[in-house]
């Protein structure tokens, strides 16, 4: 390794941030739902006033989820766009960084919880390609963009 | 006394049919133990107005014959009907009189001067079919509310969110001025998110021995992260909990309304006239103090300039518990209403007032938690602080390393 960056780290970072953006759609799914199901919880005609507030929470929490999860999306791409880069700029840095990889996917293939599962701990990092002819070393995380509530 | 105890498992069409039926019970108890009164005091009344009448006629009667006989010429004497003014008597009775046809109008919305006092079982019904109808109208809202049961549907996703733990707190990212960092260490925030967060803590940068600026700018994301996470986690959570005040509101609220009517059936079941109505105390909704307790978190909540997480805690603690009612939580009681009165007329005034306190009470609750409760939390998330609590985002100088930053990390 040429490079005082920490290849493998920023990497688990990208995946650790695509993978919390994944929860956050997860959550975006569950505050969705409680959205739709608040039409039966408030008296009708008396309690509107309170309804109306009780989804304006909801929906503030739907958007803050939604932009939590493509900020997280987009920064995961762009902290492998960051590994690219360096490795770009020399390419010892690809060849060494696809052993180190290899390596602490094979470590965490081996990390195997009681039930045989593999451990979540330590997740397995993209497979790197050092040889790839379009600069693109490390394949960026692909995700779409979260849902949001009408008008937002 | 009390709430028949069948509410809270109740749909909301049971409850409706269940309150409906109750209300046409006590109206017709009302009707079955003022009829006899009814027709008594009409037909009082209408002895009261004839005699006046008729003292009015004789006494002009007289004046016309001292008048003829003083002026040799027949007078014709002025004969009064008691609707010469179109009042049906009401101005030829006296002042009390007066007063019992008026409190009949106001309690019964009976006119007693148009009641024709025929047999007793004739003026039941009609009291049972007309003119006491408005007490059943009077519980049209109860028949509206909702099953609280359905508030799983709203609170149940947000739990598997949040967690069913105590509230997290909202913690403020800027350090205070002195520059210090003022955050508290973070705590796992549960639910979806369980320690995810803090899967960061062996990437950060400066303990990984990544130097330079975009080290720097790595970790102050990386460090701000479980922070984030937690400050969203709690306002998930608060939502949740002003969801299941709803709830819980909805609950005592049924309760009440049933109990009024249970109470009020009975009251007027052993209120004879004339004489003392039960003891029976209805409870209207004594919720009202301490949900004002409760709120009272919020409301010191600052909504610019960082949130009071100990307020948010200080109130939502109240509801964070699975098991603890909003009620028990606050050592509420309901408020005493006596329902014991002079008469029938009385005993029905105050089982009529205390389901008006009652709605009140609802409206009250209502418009607190929308706006000291929803609102705010709405503030918090989409208002001009939600960048620096409850989102993750990107610091716009981190997203333009991408090539530009390379360079200075090569040794």
């Amino acid at each position: 390794m040429t490079t005082a960056v920490p290849l493998p780290a920023v990497l688990r970072a990208s995946t650790h941030l695509h993978q919390m953006g994944q929860i956050y759609g997860d959550v975006i799914t569950q505050v969705k739902t409680a959205h739709d199901a608040t039409g039966e919880v408030f008296e009708s005609g008396h309690g509107d006033a309170l309804k109306a507030a009780c989804e304006g929470a909801i929906n503030a929490l739907w958007s803050a989820a939604a932009d939590s999860h493509d900020n997280l999306f987009n920064t995961s791409v762009v902290l492998v766009r960051y590994v690219n880069a360096v490795c770009d700029a020399d390419h010892t840095n690809a060849k060494e960084l696809d052993t180190q990889v290899d390596a602490i996917n094979q470590a965490a293939g081996r990390e195997e919880s009681s039930n045989g599962l593999p451990d979540g701990t330590v997740p397995r990092l993209p497979d790197v390609n050092p040889d790839d002819p379009d600069g693109n070393y490390v394949p960026e995380p692909s995700d779409d963009p979260a849902e949001r509530p009408e008008g937002s | 006394m009390g709430d028949c105890g069948k509410t809270d498992g109740m749909s909301k069409g049971d409850y409706a049919s269940h309150i409906h039926d109750l209300a046409v019970q006590l109206k017709d108890k009302v009707a079955e133990k003022a009829a006899q009164t009814v027709q008594t005091r009409a037909q009082s009344m209408k002895s009261e107005i004839d005699g006046q009448v008729q003292y009015q006629n004789q006494e002009a009667q007289n004046q016309a014959t001292r008048d003829s006989a003083s002026s040799g010429t027949p007078v014709t004497p002025k004969v009064i009907s008691k609707n010469d003014k179109g009042d049906n008597g009401y101005s030829l009775l006296c002042p009390d009189s007066q007063k019992v046809v008026d409190k009949y109008k106001d309690y019964y919305k009976i006119d007693l001067l148009t009641i024709e006092p025929g047999d007793v079982s004739k003026i039941e019904n009609e009291l049972k079919n007309k003119h006491l109808t408005y007490i059943v109208d009077k519980f049209d809202r109860a028949k509206n509310f909702p099953d609280p049961k359905k508030s799983d549907g709203a609170e149940d996703p947000l739990t598997s969110v949040t967690g069913t733990g105590a509230l997290a707190t909202v913690k403020p990212l800027a350090a205070d001025k002195n520059g210090v960092d003022v955050r508290p260490n973070p705590s796992s925030p549960g639910g979806l998110f369980g320690n995810a967060s803090f899967g960061f803590a062996p990437t950060m940068a400066g303990s990984i021995g990544w130097q330079g600026a975009t080290a720097t700018t790595f970790t102050d994301i990386t460090t701000n992260i479980p922070h984030v996470v937690e400050s969203y986690n709690a306002a998930v959570r608060t939502v949740r909990n002003l969801l299941e005040v709803n709830r819980q509101v909805m609950l005592r609220a049924r309760k009440d309304i049933d109990s009024i009517l249970h109470d009020g059936i009975a009251a007027v079941d052993h209120c004879d006239d004339c004489k003392q109505g039960d003891d029976s105390a209805v409870a209207t909704l004594g919720i009202v103090g301490g949900i004002a307790t409760m709120i009272g978190g919020f409301v010191s909540i600052p909504v610019t300039g960082g949130l009071s997480a100990a307020a948010v805690a200080a109130g939502m603690d109240l509801v964070a518990g699975s098991t603890q009612t909003v009620a028990s939580a606050m050592g509420v009681k309901g408020s005493p209403n006596p329902l014991s009165g002079s008469g029938i007329d009385e005993v029905v005034q105050k089982i009529l007032k205390a389901a008006t306190d009652t709605f009140n009470a609802l409206d009250d609750i209502y418009n607190t938690v929308a706006t000291q409760g929803f609102d705010k939390i709405d503030k918090i998330t989409a208002g001009a602080n939600r960048v620096d609590y409850v989102v993750l985002h990107p610091d716009p100088n981190f997203m333009g390393v991408t090539n530009k930053n390379a360079d200075e990390v090569i040794t």
